[in-house]
């Protein structure tokens, strides 16, 4: 209590019978404003180990000094970049079409079955080579793809009568509102990034499977069965791995396969409607070109907050 | 004397750092005068009331968690029950802890509407740049965008806080974690093997605690200094791979792997150690790092989150949580760690850091918002509203459930079968100005 010894706005000192100032009438005992000035002198410090002369809620001038904010004026993404982005979308969007259209054709039968299938197994063969070719595999490794290949198909086939009636019993606009939103969350929830190795099936490969597997429940015989399921499995679990791996070494290639392949599935469809095939061309058009725009502008609302709670970038092992 | 109800998705039989701080403050304000309740999920076939150590009364409600110890957010599915234990304990404070207890968080909402006082403790940093962080965020601010105080285990984690519930810091406090010191004394006789320098990590082996960091840190160490023995304690997914780190590199009679290690038993193998290496990507404060101190251990942390506020510059090398910057702070921790005062390190510690200082300035917080008014419904609505046009107008219709349910209720389940005439009458006329 040395502080009282004398009023801190007066100067009036204390006797040891005062209970207040003599002058301004304020309390000896209850200057706590006073103290807390006296205290707060002393720098505060943004440590725990030690109790500070300030109060729990105390907000110094260094509050929220350590937050950055993205600056938005330089780095925005690249609309070159952007385009070349959407390839990988444009890519999965041509595998579902072009397995609706084989449906389509197998459904009002008009292709041939076994014409069909040889299409799908040339395919099939053709990707095998380009894997092979494109991993530099040897001889062996090549063989014995060809024997799991093999192995797979004898157990499709055996399969093709269960997943041919399985579906059998629901109505014919449950299945196409089921394989609507089966192959919605196959184009949505699909690895574009490809960051992590093909070890398991993931949502997007599940969501592939369901809808083949209703989408075969309305075909006539159990060859078309097998060949829409395998059909399915090739397009949207093993090109993908295959389109992953030309990416890698050679993105011109991947980029000239899919020119090409939007290009003659748009044709494709122009025999069948030219609503679709305009459609198709319309929507390959407004994601290459327009949604990389729109990414652009909605960049300049993005607030990333940044700050020493966000966990480093820290090599990861697996 | 205030009642305050503590409540959290998370308690004993779980051991963490949440745990141990809702029932040390319990524990320390019950010391202080205080009648304490705490609630929580049932664990296993641990239902009912339960008494603790001092008659600390433990309700294990029968809900079942959903998913990593977390019940469900029902909104409406605990009200009855709770507002039972309430009235019944005639609290005063509801004190809720942690952001991802939706239990704590769904009582927060429903005690303003019946009338009691809230408080809520972060434990935890949160980003603000990916998916389950913005959920997160989002939620918090529906629930604390009317509780009376918030509080703090860092300075650090108060500016996070306020940015992610958009609360005012002035109703923020910052009141640190604790150690029961007395649990963590230091024992130099212990440190085997001998004649080596014993670096000791006790940890989660997950991501976040910065297993990867570690799994270059050992190698390099071991390498550069012969007299480096590890000793590793702890369980998780990561563990697999500082195994086959340490097999890879022939370290096997270097590294001591002790699996996870039981709370009684930490203080057994830190007071083996020299050295303390903490790798976490994140941490609001970082309990571990204290224990460890207190055993008298020279301490290398990552100087992460709010690990930087911890403990003086004397005690403790920061490194960059990078394993290069990691490497280079042990550098120089490893050739003075066996000149280090371990006694004086713990008589430091525990004049630091006490539950009995966490529960005084915690009281403090009580005290303080138990003077403040009530608010009005009025001023309840615009709190609903400060969350957006759209969410606000949603949280509006869910305060308005919440009352009518809570006048059902009253008619139902009326205050006079389950309760004291006093709190009846007090609790009856705070709602009545809130209507």
């Amino acid at each position: 209590m040395d502080y009282f010894k004398y009023c801190p706005w007066d100067g009036y000192r204390f006797s040891d019978n005062d209970v207040q100032c003599f002058i301004c009438r304020r309390p000896k005992y209850q200057l706590t404003s006073y103290i807390q000035e006296e205290q707060e002198q002393k720098k505060w410090e943004k440590i725990l180990y030690e109790k500070q002369p300030y109060d729990d809620n105390y907000i110094d001038e260094t509050f929220l000094q350590s937050v950055q904010k993205q600056d938005n004026s330089t780095n925005g993404p690249d609309y070159k970049q952007l385009i070349s982005k959407t390839s990988d979308l444009i890519f999965a969007i041509n595998c579902v079409v072009f397995y609706l259209l084989s449906y389509f054709l197998m459904l009002h039968d008009i292709i041939n079955t076994q014409l069909q299938l040889y299409f799908w197994l040339t395919i099939a063969i053709t990707c095998l080579i380009m894997y092979s070719v494109v991993k530099k595999m040897k001889t062996q490794e090549i063989l014995s793809n060809f024997k799991s290949i093999g192995i797979y198909i004898s157990i499709l086939l055996l399969f093709a009568p269960v997943m041919q009636t399985v579906n059998q019993t629901y109505a014919d606009n449950t299945i196409y509102v089921l394989t609507s939103v089966a192959i919605l969350i196959y184009i949505f929830l699909k690895d574009y990034d490809y960051e992590k190795d093909f070890t398991e099936l993931d949502v997007s490969s599940w969501a592939s499977l369901v809808f083949s597997s209703l989408l075969a429940s309305r075909l006539h015989n159990e060859l078309q069965v097998f060949l829409m399921i395998f059909a399915s499995n090739l397009l949207f679990i093993f090109v993908p791995i295959l389109q992953r791996s030309i990416k890698q070494k050679y993105n011109s290639v991947f980029r000239l396969i899919n020119l090409i392949s939007t290009i003659g599935l748009g044709l494709s469809l122009l025999f069948f409607s030219y609503f679709l095939a305009l459609l198709f061309f319309g929507c390959v058009f407004f994601i290459t070109f327009v949604s990389p725009l729109q990414i652009i502008w909605l960049y300049q609302y993005k607030n990333t907050i940044r700050g020493p709670w966000d966990l480093p970038n820290v090599k990861q092992y697996d | 004397m205030v009642n305050i109800c503590l409540i959290c998705d998370f308690f004993y039989p779980r051991l963490g750092g949440v745990e141990m701080h809702i029932f040390q403050l319990g524990l320390c304000l019950m010391e202080r005068g205080h009648k304490v309740i705490i609630i929580t999920h049932k664990y296993d076939n641990r239902a009912g009331v339960r008494y603790m150590t001092n008659g600390l009364k433990v309700y294990y409600c029968p809900f079942v968690p959903a998913h990593e110890q977390v019940v469900l957010f029902t909104y409406m599915g605990s009200l009855a029950l709770l507002r039972q234990i309430l009235l019944r304990e005639e609290i005063h404070v509801v004190h809720s802890h942690a952001a991802t207890s939706f239990f704590g968080g769904e009582l927060l909402l429903h005690a303003k509407s019946l009338g009691f006082k809230t408080v809520f403790t972060d434990h935890s940093l949160f980003a603000f740049n990916d998916a389950a962080s913005f959920h997160v965020n989002k939620i918090l601010k529906f629930i604390l965008c009317e509780v009376d105080h918030a509080i703090s285990v860092s300075h650090i984690s108060k500016e996070n806080l306020s940015m992610r519930a958009s609360l005012d810091p002035r109703n923020i406090s910052v009141i640190p974690n604790a150690v029961d010191c007395s649990r963590f004394k230091p024992d130099p006789s212990k440190r085997y093997p001998l004649n080596t320098v014993n670096i000791v990590v006790i940890s989660r082996l997950t991501f976040r605690k910065g297993v990867d960091l570690l799994v270059d840190v050992v190698p390099t160490i071991c390498k550069k200094f012969p007299q480096v023995y590890f000793i590793i304690g702890g369980d998780g997914p990561k563990k697999k791979i500082i195994e086959e780190s340490i097999k890879k590199h022939g370290l096997t009679d270097r590294v001591e792997m002790l699996g996870s290690v039981p709370g009684h038993k930490v203080r057994e193998v830190l007071v083996r150690g020299h050295i303390f290496l903490n790798t976490s990507l994140t941490e609001a404060f970082c309990i571990a790092i204290v224990e460890a101190a207190s055993c008298g251990l020279f301490v290398v942390s990552t100087n992460v989150g709010g690990v930087v506020e911890v403990l003086p510059k004397n005690m403790v090398n920061f490194a960059k949580p990078d394993p290069d910057d990691i490497c280079e702070k042990l550098a120089v921790a490893i050739p003075i760690a066996k000149n280090v005062p371990s006694h004086q390190y713990h008589e430091q510690v525990a004049k630091m850091y006490s539950w009995h200082m966490v529960a005084e300035r915690t009281e403090t917080v009580y005290n303080k918002i138990l003077s403040s008014p009530y608010p009005s419904i009025l001023s309840r609505i615009k709190a609903c509203q400060s969350n957006g046009p759209i969410f606000g107008l949603y949280l509006l219709i869910l305060l308005i459930i919440d009352y009518v349910a809570i006048f059902i209720l009253d008619l139902i389940f009326p205050f006079k079968n389950i309760q004291a005439q006093s709190i009846k009458t007090r609790v009856q006329s705070q709602q009545k100005e809130i209507w």
